[in-house]
């Protein structure tokens, strides 16, 4: 096992490299220099303010020298300054806001796994069945259905006609004054939509990946030993199936990370949350290219995690890898 | 539950309505979808304005059909992009192995760490949004997936015999792949790529959705949504119909591919 | 005490319905070893999975017929009786033992788990008892092998593992399909030995079912030979094995490879 986490996470490394390469070819491969995007729409900025302003930004180097000096700050994290605003350091507007795009993805992620997973297990206990059909229904809407549109629906529904949830936002007004309970519990509510949006799509995906890992798990030997064992059918279905089933979809949640992130951007935009996702948007509205760069790579590299930690999550579960065999 | 021939003709015969609708939209539409007519704001659907009318007057309907034509060529132009560069990618790796191969699935490797919207919004930021610029940048964000699959076709079908057969005859790689590999790969290909068409229009309107998109007055049917946004709680037909519209359309190309992929799998 | 009545068994796919058992009467008497033989495809899996109804139905379809054990049809039985014979009074030894053992379990886990079904032993004395099983079956170093995971141990061994799970609760009756197909011959003679020493033991009652002559040769008391669905022959093992009746049987024997100083049993 101690192997096997050491290569993998060696492997992280040309990956990383190759994040910090694309992350500024994009920037500075497309037409037009960064600064020109800036000052492009006010003419009265001169000439000698834009090679300024290059210069400030070491735009006029060649492009090799400026990438070894972006790698040199990337190590330290230093993304440097937003061009908006008032010019926070750009790793400490991504640091503010992380934690709280972290939390909706995480608790995304749960609430998929619980629903998912018993969708599936349930729809391959009885293939063709009516649960079955009626998921499988479900599962091609869920593929289908743009998440915005959802969330508008959800917010028009549960927001403005019946007034349940907030549509905005973290805290309501006077949040400062209420007491502990009560500011969990207002959390909680204006999550709940957005953890409800994020999750919508994925939950589709990872239910029908369950239900095929089940239906091949159950084609096994080894279940056919527990039946004749004697076992009650919902023990060979939670105590043996489940959870050589589940191997395959730690995998598949680890890929399904780069989409929750992305998809924050739509959701955290439409409920006002402010979160990575948000921030995201507006850099990319004001053309704020220290910004843009500081969540292409952060963004790359919170997937990159999220991968690891499924492969280890994946080696930790499966005793075939955990366990070095010592025939 | 029926079978995967009626899903696919049923899903099919939609994307055929809808494509004939969208190519004879200026035929079709009941009126000019850049209309302004502010007395006729937010008009709920009737007789005259099948979907209703949204802030600005203009007729739903009509934008609809004219945003169809918009998201069909982007989501099918963005997947003809991917299709090019994901095959020629893929026939390299998995035929020539070695560094090639290493190197091409390194980069996958690392553009599938970027998530998506983030990067589509990174290269809109500098590009800025037009029609060309999102069907290219679509693309270029979505070839991975088809470089993996011909891969992996090509590595399984190059051991095969006709394939050995073909080498020893003298045939060369170029005229190998075009002949004998490419045709056999195209089942899989074609599945990922008519869902690949659905997704292309999700992202599409997503960014559209957002403004970074198709920019208004072109209607498409994010930023039609988009509109709808603000009349949220009293003009319900505004959000319905684009949205309607966008699930279906996506909805159908999804059915075609995995009724697609159950037919492959069948034979 | 096993008696198989007419029984009929059709697999339907979507195509055409296939009839894998076709009117088969059988019977196995207490203590008794009977070995049925037959080639891929004769129907002989099927029969062995019908009789604690471990088919799937669909697509199995079971026609008609009858299996007496212990004065009960038992394809007449609720799901709850069956689980409570399934394990507890006919146990099985599947094939394959690379893949008949859940592999994120460790073995341990898995033979606990038969005894906590099947017996009144819990927790320690349950852990006890599966070593002494481990034991039985001729695996050293008991308390080791507890803890480990299938992927870990031989072939030979966890056959051996599947075997003492099937005798953990003391069964009266033993179903072995192609116990030795995936094992080579010096470990099948090993398990042989052992199925004969279990059947003295415990005075178990065994159904091998084999393609392999030369096992069934070595191990039952009675022959039973099975061709397309159907017994074409039964009776006592000497008797079909030098003086066959059926043609089929004529021609099963006759495919067999010779070896020089192997006659009768082992």
């Amino acid at each position: 096992m101690m192997a096997y986490l050491w290569r993998r996470g060696i492997s992280v490394l040309p990956l990383l490299f190759g994040i910090t390469l694309i992350s500024f070819l994009v920037i500075h491969l497309t037409p037009g220099t960064p600064t020109e995007m800036l000052t492009e729409l006010n003419p009265k900025v001169s000439l000698e303010a834009r090679q300024r302003l290059n210069e400030i930004y070491g735009l006029d180097q060649p492009l090799h020298v400026q990438y070894g000096r972006w790698l040199k700050r990337f190590v330290t994290f230093d993304f440097g300054r937003s061009m908006v605003g008032d010019q926070q350091p750009v790793m400490q507007k991504i640091a503010e806001r992380m934690p709280i795009t972290l939390t909706i993805n995480v608790l995304s992620l749960l609430l998929i796994l619980l629903i998912a997973v018993p969708i599936g297990v349930w729809a391959a206990a009885r293939p063709q069945g009516v649960f079955d059909q009626a998921t499988t229904i479900l599962v091609f809407l869920g593929f289908s259905m743009p998440t915005f549109w959802l969330a508008l629906l959800l917010m028009r529904w549960f927001g403005v006609q019946l007034q349940w949830l907030p549509v905005s936002g973290l805290h309501r007004i006077g949040y400062e004054a209420m007491g502990r309970g009560a500011q969990w519990v207002d959390l909680g509510r204006h999550l709940l939509l957005p953890v409800c949006v994020s999750a919508f799509t994925s939950l589709a995906g990872i239910s029908r990946y369950m239900r095929s890992s089940m239906v091949e798990v159950l084609q096994q030997d080894y279940i056919r030993t527990a039946r004749a064992k004697g076992l009650a059918e919902h023990h060979v279905l939670f105590r043996h199936a489940m959870r050589n089933a589940l191997l395959p979809i730690i995998t598949i949640l680890g890929l399904s990370v780069p989409g929750l992130i992305g998809g924050s951007v739509i959701f955290e935009t439409i409920f006002s949350i402010p979160g990575l996702g948000r921030l995201a948007f507006e850099s990319a509205m004001a053309r704020d290219y220290p910004m843009i760069m500081g969540f292409l790579t952060i963004g790359a590299i919170m997937t990159l995690i999220g991968n690891l930690l499924a492969d280890v999550a994946y080696a930790y579960a499966d005793p075939r890898i955990r366990v070095e065999s010592q025939r | 539950m029926k079978s995967a021939i009626f899903w696919v003709r049923l899903g099919g015969g939609f994307l055929v309505i809808l494509a004939v609708l969208a190519v004879a939209a200026p035929l079709v539409s009941t009126h000019d979808p850049r209309a302004i007519n502010l007395p006729e704001a937010l008009l709920p659907p009737s007789s005259v304005h099948w979907f209703g009318t949204d802030s600005l007057g203009r007729d739903v309907f009509s934008r609809l059909l004219f945003g169809a034509q918009i998201s069909l060529l982007i989501g099918l132009g963005a997947v003809g992009l991917t299709l090019w560069i994901g095959t020629v990618l893929g026939l390299l790796a998995g035929w020539f192995g070695g560094w090639i191969d290493a190197v091409i699935m390194r980069i996958v490797d690392i553009m599938l760490c970027f998530p998506s919207l983030f990067l589509l919004l990174a290269i809109i930021a500098m590009v800025g949004p037009s029609l060309t610029s999102i069907i290219l940048i679509i693309g270029l964000t979505g070839w991975m997936t088809v470089t993996r699959l011909v891969r992996a076709e090509v590595l399984s079908l190059k051991e095969r015999e006709f394939i050995q057969a073909a080498r020893v005859l003298g045939l060369r790689a170029p005229q190998i792949m075009w002949r004998h590999l490419l045709p056999n790969a195209l089942a899989p290909v074609l599945v990922s790529a008519t869902l690949g068409v659905g997704t292309a229009i999700l992202i599409e309107s997503s960014l559209s959705f957002l403004g970074l998109g198709v920019q208004p007055p072109v209607p498409s049917w994010g930023n039609l949504l988009m509109d709808a946004k603000g009349t949220l709680g009293v003009a319900w037909w505004q959000t319905l119909f684009p949205g309607l519209a966008i699930l279906l359309t996506v909805l159908a190309f999804t059915v075609v591919g995995e009724g697609l992929r159950d037919l492959s799998r069948r034979s | 005490m096993l008696d198989i009545q007419h029984l009929t068994i059709e697999f339907a796919t979507r195509t055409e319905r296939v009839c894998a058992v076709n009117d088969v009467s059988l019977s196995i008497g207490a203590g008794e070893m009977l070995g049925l033989v037959g080639e891929s495809g004769s129907g002989k899996t099927t029969l062995g999975l019908a009789v604690t109804r471990l088919l799937p139905e669909p697509p199995a379809i079971i026609r008609q017929g009858a299996v007496h054990f212990q004065g009960r049809d038992l394809l007449q039985q609720p799901l709850r009786t069956l689980h409570r014979v399934r394990g507890g009074d006919i146990a099985y030894v599947f094939q394959e033992p690379a893949t008949s053992l859940n592999p994120v379990l460790t073995v341990g886990r898995q033979l606990v788990e038969m005894l906590e079904l099947h017996t009144a032993q819990r927790g320690r004395a349950a852990q006890q008892a599966a070593m002494g099983l481990l034991q039985r079956v001729g695996i050293p170093a008991a308390e080791a092998r507890l803890r480990s995971y299938p992927h870990e141990l031989s072939g030979g061994t966890k056959q051996r593992i599947m075997i003492a799970m099937a005798i953990a609760s003391q069964p009266r009756l033993l179903i072995a399909d192609e116990p030795t197909t995936a094992l080579d011959v010096t470990l099948e003679r090993q398990i042989v030995a052992l199925l004969k020493q279990l059947q003295r033991d415990f005075s178990l009652s065994m159904l091998v079912i084999s393609h392999n002559i030369h096992l069934i040769r070595q191990l039952a008391d009675r022959l039973a030979v099975m061709w397309q669905g159907q017994i074409v022959e039964v009776g006592p093992a000497q008797r079909v094995l030098q003086q066959p009746q059926h043609d089929y049987t004529k021609h099963l024997l006759a495919a067999q490879p010779r070896v020089a100083g192997l006659a009768g049993g082992a």
